[in-house]
């Protein structure tokens, strides 16, 4: 089958010489009724009619061509919207075949990469060359690679459920902050070289939510792996705020990481999205993180958004959940 | 010792293919970025590179192809997660030697390395002809991968060196289009043996007077190519 390859700059192209078209129509069109005016006129003088006939043909005929005219440019406007929407579609359709690329080849690295380490891994503890003393570390590794492959497909199957509307959510009553706290801590046994230093100003403690604690806590942990991942700063600084004012709970996680630029603040939670292109691999992870994150918090009746001052200048998110309880709530999402 | 430069982004990847790569021998340096990959690259003398292509900094492609821009023929093996069979041939069109793919054995791993080394010493072996070989009043150096013809002086690519010693070396036999990519590339590269064509068609360019009716390099029809002296 053959490809049909639309770039938004051809779609641009394609939309502008559709719109000279019809404007170049619909101007032919006026000229040549104010010409058959002309021309009926005309013949209604050659013809020798007397001059009230003669106006009253004129006046008919514009009337006719008025009528005629507007029906003919509601029209252009019509194709004009149409040729826009088809514009806009195809920018869309494009812009969502690129993520979904960079999200099949961002999967396919994150798949494939810790797979490879584990198959040799597994040749080196089978090795006669390599020294004892260079195997010490080998087990650690496979496990961490495990598990690293264990998350990235529990991530595209939690993914999948939430796409076809059927992720069931366990709810309880749980503490957010205890939750909160756990993700924080577990950061400092993440892999990342530059040391965390975590702020807890305005957190308060024994928040409860009602709410599924491993979907809740993957969400958290998303956000917490993002602020790391995205973070060029020789020390990666959070600030982590939990309040409640009445029913209403706010989580704030503030970063000193490589911001967002405007056009990606309105976009990280989207499926398949990842900033920039895949072959330029700055950053670790599969587009998945932020998409679930968000469907998390949403299912849960809550609110998730991002905010940055622009690139270089971090990254905040703010959750929104409502305080509650099992009488309160329905047991699925 | 050989000396190999290894640019991986994934730190448990990169430290198991440098200890297994240590274990046969080999002086490994390991860099995690595409951009330091060049910089480390001009500081040292190494024999092989090992590039995985999805690399922060500079891609692995536009890496290759910068290391061949200036002039280098060190071959390049790239390593990656991407296994379509354009992903592979992009590869290998910008200069890249050979390619593997994520997950791969340690083993296959060391068989490739020792083929393009292999091939490499094969090149510049000498045995059968000499590095420079001049015919009807062109020339190719094998080791120098200069080569002049009715166009005037040109570089080629180690390739297409491979190509034409391979030809040179089986003066008037018929040689297939399997025997080359076999000898030149390693037959596991390539999805169809017609991808040799090309690589004809740009040493006829070279060496004949008029590459649409070829004088030294031959088509035998449903056969391969024969190098001869009429």
């Amino acid at each position: 089958m053959g490809k049909f390859n639309l770039s938004p700059k051809r779609a641009l192209i394609l939309f502008i010489a559709i719109t000279i078209v019809l404007i170049g129509q619909a101007t032919w069109w006026v000229v040549f009724m104010a010409r058959l005016v002309d021309e009926k006129v005309q013949m209604a003088i050659e013809l020798g009619a007397d001059q009230s006939f003669v106006d009253l043909v004129h006046q008919q005929e514009i009337r006719r061509q008025i009528m005629v005219g507007s029906e003919g440019l509601f029209m252009l406007l019509l194709v004009g919207v149409g040729a826009w929407l088809i514009y806009r579609a195809l920018v869309r359709a494009e812009e969502l075949k690129f993520h979904q690329q960079n999200f099949l080849m961002a999967v396919t690295h994150e798949l494939k990469t810790p797979l490879a380490s584990i198959k040799i891994y597994l040749d080196t503890l089978e090795s006669a060359k390599i020294p004892a003393e260079k195997k010490a570390g080998v087990i650690t590794r496979l496990r961490e690679d495990a598990n690293r492959l264990e998350k990235l497909v529990e991530n595209v199957l939690q993914a999948g459920r939430f796409e076809r509307s059927g992720y069931h959510l366990n709810r309880e009553r749980l503490n957010l902050s205890e939750l909160v706290g756990e993700g924080l801590s577990s950061l400092t046994r993440h892999p990342t070289e530059a040391p965390v230093e975590i702020s807890r100003q305005n957190f308060q403690d024994n928040i409860d939510v009602y709410g599924d604690r491993l979907a809740l806590k993957r969400a958290i942990e998303a956000i917490l792996e993002n602020s790391l991942i995205y973070n060029d700063k020789e020390t990666v600084r959070l600030n982590v705020e939990l309040t409640r004012k009445g029913r209403k709970i706010c989580l704030r996680i503030a970063d000193n990481g490589i911001g967002l630029s405007k056009k990606d603040v309105g976009l990280v939670f989207g499926r398949f999205y990842r900033v920039g292109e895949e072959i330029n691999r700055n950053h670790p992870g599969s587009g998945l993180g932020l998409y679930l994150c968000r469907e998390i918090i949403n299912a849960h009746g809550g609110k998730i958004t991002a905010h940055s001052e622009g690139l270089g200048k971090g990254t905040e998110f703010h959750i929104e959940l409502k305080a509650g309880y099992a009488d309160e709530e329905d047991s699925t999402g | 010792m050989k000396k190999i430069l290894l640019v991986e982004d994934d730190p448990h990847l990169a430290d198991g293919l440098t200890i297994n790569l240590e274990g046969e021998g080999y002086e490994v340096v390991q860099v995690d970025n595409g951009k330091h990959g060049l910089e480390e690259y001009h500081r040292g003398n190494f024999d092989l590179l090992l590039l995985d292509i999805m690399l922060p900094g500079m891609d692995g492609l536009t890496l290759c192809k910068k290391i061949r821009a200036g002039g280098s023929t060190v071959p390049i093996l790239f390593i990656t997660a991407r296994d379509q069979t354009e992903e592979k041939v992009e590869g290998l069109l910008a200069g890249g030697d050979d390619y593997i793919t994520k997950p791969f054995n340690v083993s296959e791993l060391l068989a490739r390395i020792q083929g393009i080394f292999r091939r490499q010493a094969w090149l510049s072996s000498g045995d059968t002809v000499d590095d420079a070989y001049e015919f009807d009043g062109r020339y190719i150096n094998f080791r120098t991968y200069k080569a002049s013809g009715p166009s005037g002086a040109c570089d080629l690519t180690r390739k297409e060196c491979m190509v034409m010693r391979y030809l040179v070396e089986r003066q008037d036999q018929v040689v297939t289009r399997d025997q080359l990519l076999d000898a030149v590339w390693g037959y596991h590269i390539y999805p169809t043996n017609r991808t040799i064509d090309n690589f004809i068609l740009k040493l006829r360019k070279v060496f004949e007077d008029d590459p649409a009716n070829p004088r030294y390099i031959e088509t035998v029809r449903g056969a391969g190519y024969r190098f001869t002296l009429k």
